[in-house]
């Protein structure tokens, strides 16, 4: 059957459509050693998303069913504050997983605004479907593990640095442990995500380059 | 949030009519069907109705299953074996909803199966000829299992 004119896309269809899961698996890979038959029976508990720069994964208020692992793409997570200054919380590129872990857990509406930077492709779990992934692929508890002593240890140093460096050292310490978030996040957000004023960062910058 | 629907045969009747249902309400529609020009007097007859319409016309399938969080099969060409096969992977633990009416060759158990990881629903028994075609098909059957999602 001819299907309307769009055979010729066909080829890159199939192209993504194989590649769809393969940051998660090189994700899982890189931390536990999984058989590719175990990998096939957790596929079944993603659900496959794709988003369109701008749009929003989760929304202020929602209640965040889901956590994403992006395949493709770029999402910050931001909440907004009185006054209507947006911080950001978190910065996603691929083989990163974002989402509102309160708000999944509690069921509780989230605080949070998740929104694609860039257009992108994700991986979506509810946390009943983690927990039936668990049950099934037991393995995959150390990913889980895993993922989480980093994030604990991420979030812990982010603290310290956000509470004991000066704004030079957090951008140069930026720089040096995220530097593709450097090259794809606009100047404004990334001021954001280091608790400083758009001003102060491009001042910084400009330093930065003199010094040089 | 917005929920966005792929309806796959929006140039049919029935996709026709559920666009129209939709597009009031809080979603973000993708129009998709066979017939291109059919499509763009759609979109522009649902700017008419609302003049707020989040639609657009889209020319793949594939990747409209895939940015849809809720898909509505609603012509015959939807349902066949190729599409089905080809919307599957990006399916998966979506809602997916039937709206083609009986015929001997499509029997909801065998397209449960194809879909196996997704939820299926099946939203019109009745034959096309028995059911008057506009208000009924197009108000009730819509808005009973829009709400289920929406609880879902």
């Amino acid at each position: 059957m001819e299907f309307y004119g769009i055979s010729s896309k066909l080829y890159i269809i199939l192209y993504q459509r194989t590649a769809m899961f393969e940051q998660l698996f090189a994700s899982v890979s890189s931390k536990i050693s999984l058989t590719q038959e175990d990998f096939e029976r957790a596929k079944p508990y993603f659900m496959a998303k794709k988003l369109r720069k701008k749009q929003y994964l989760l929304q202020e208020g929602d209640v965040g069913k889901h956590v994403a692992f992006v395949e493709k793409g770029a999402l910050r997570s931001y909440t907004i504050d009185d006054k209507g200054n947006e911080h950001i919380v978190q910065f996603a590129l691929e083989g990163w997983w974002i989402g509102d872990n309160y708000s999944l857990y509690t069921g509780e509406p989230s605080t949070y605004n998740i929104e694609a930077l860039e257009d992108s492709e994700l991986l979506l779990i509810s946390a009943v479907s983690i927990e039936q992934m668990l049950e099934s692929i037991p393995k995959l508890e150390k990913y889980f593990r895993i993922l989480l002593q980093n994030s604990m240890v991420a979030l812990q140093r982010r603290l310290v640095a956000s509470l004991s460096l000066t704004s030079e050292e957090k951008y140069k310490r930026m720089i040096k442990i995220y530097p593709d978030i450097i090259q794809r996040v606009p100047q404004h957000m990334i001021a954001s995500y280091l608790g400083m004023t758009p001003e102060t960062l491009s001042r910084i910058r400009k330093q930065i380059t003199i010094g040089q | 949030m917005k929920k966005t629907i792929a309806i796959i045969g929006a140039d049919d009747k029935m996709g026709t009519a559920v666009a129209k249902e939709l597009v009031t309400g809080p979603y973000h529609l993708l129009l998709l069907g066979s017939n291109v020009t059919c499509l763009g007097q759609l979109l522009n007859e649902l700017q008419m109705i609302f003049p707020g319409t989040d639609a657009e016309v889209l020319h793949c399938f594939v990747d409209a299953s895939w940015e849809a969080d809720i898909i509505i099969l609603a012509t015959a060409f939807a349902v066949e074996d190729s599409l089905i096969a080809r919307i599957r992977e990006v399916a998966t633990g979506k809602t997916v909803i039937v709206l083609v009416n009986d015929d001997e060759e499509l029997a909801i158990g065998q397209l449960t199966e194809r879909l196996s990881y997704s939820k299926v629903i099946r939203a019109v028994s009745a034959p096309l000829k028995e059911a008057p075609y506009i208000p009924v098909i197009d108000g009730k059957p819509v808005r009973v299992f829009i709400e289920m999602i929406d609880e879902y």
